[in-house]
């Protein structure tokens, strides 16, 4: 099976993916990517920090509108900052409104 | 040599905290800026209220804040010995001192941030305190 591999440290301009539009373009890069070849791998080599706004909305993002797709796309050489923030904001991933409902916020 | 740390400063003249919380259909009777700033530094609150168009349905296009950095920032900065300070409208938040109202209004928002260069408590362990619910059902991420 062929699969595409990204190299995060290669877009972008230091060791670290930041704010919510990085984010959002490895998520842009991630499904133009899954249009082509059934599988995507992105390799954060050198990659330190990815924050929470940036997780959000690449994983975060695509666990609300296009979950499927997350089963075709791997994450290799993450340190454990990345990986771990990676996988929060996938276990955090409602929206707002879902979450404010969940804890109550809108009574 | 002694850590120094680092300041940032932010300013504008946009809609300040109050009135983009009142975005938001929970807050449109906002009034007051103390109690804006109180609620923009509560997690899981955002003025961002774009993400379902008419009927309800999600708008995947929209733009989707989660509303957890300020108070993740708030959370850094009292953590680590920093400070952070907001002022918009006629309230000002120092989180040495609490809010405060101010005799003269900001027509947007500053923002003061003062880090040490050496954080002793980092981001991930904040984010990993905030009480958000699960959504995942415990489903993994393909890690290699």
């Amino acid at each position: 099976m062929t699969m595409e591999t990204i190299k995060v440290r290669d877009i972008e301009q230091d060791d670290s993916v930041l704010g919510r539009y990085r984010g959002g373009e490895l998520r842009r890069l991630a499904v133009e990517a899954l249009q082509q070849e059934p599988r995507v791998c992105f390799d954060f080599d050198g990659i330190v920090l990815i924050t929470q706004s940036a997780a959000d909305e690449f994983v975060g993002r695509l666990r609300r509108y296009d979950e499927p797709l997350l089963d075709r796309i791997a994450f290799a050489n993450c340190c454990e900052d990345v990986s771990h923030m990676l996988q929060w904001a996938m276990d955090n991933a409602f929206s707002v409104s879902e979450r404010q409902a969940a804890l109550g916020m809108n009574d | 040599m002694a850590d120094r740390p680092i300041d940032v400063v932010v300013a504008d003249c946009g809609i300040g905290i109050r009135q983009h919380l009142s975005q938001h259909p929970m807050y449109r009777g906002l009034t007051d800026d103390a109690e804006a700033l109180r609620i923009a530094l509560t997690p899981n609150v955002t003025g961002v209220y774009r993400h379902h168009a008419a009927g309800g349905r999600p708008d995947p296009q929209a733009s989707e804040n989660q509303g957890i950095g300020l108070s993740v920032v708030n959370s850094l900065a009292r953590r680590n010995g920093g400070r952070l300070i907001l002022w918009s409208g006629r309230a000002i938040y120092d989180s040495k001192q609490g809010i405060a109202p101010m005799p003269v209004a900001w027509p947007g928002t500053v923002v003061f941030l003062r880090l040490p260069t050496r954080l002793q408590v980092f981001h991930r362990e904040i984010v990993d305190e905030i009480h958000v619910p699960r959504a995942s059902g415990g489903k993994r991420l393909i890690f290699e």
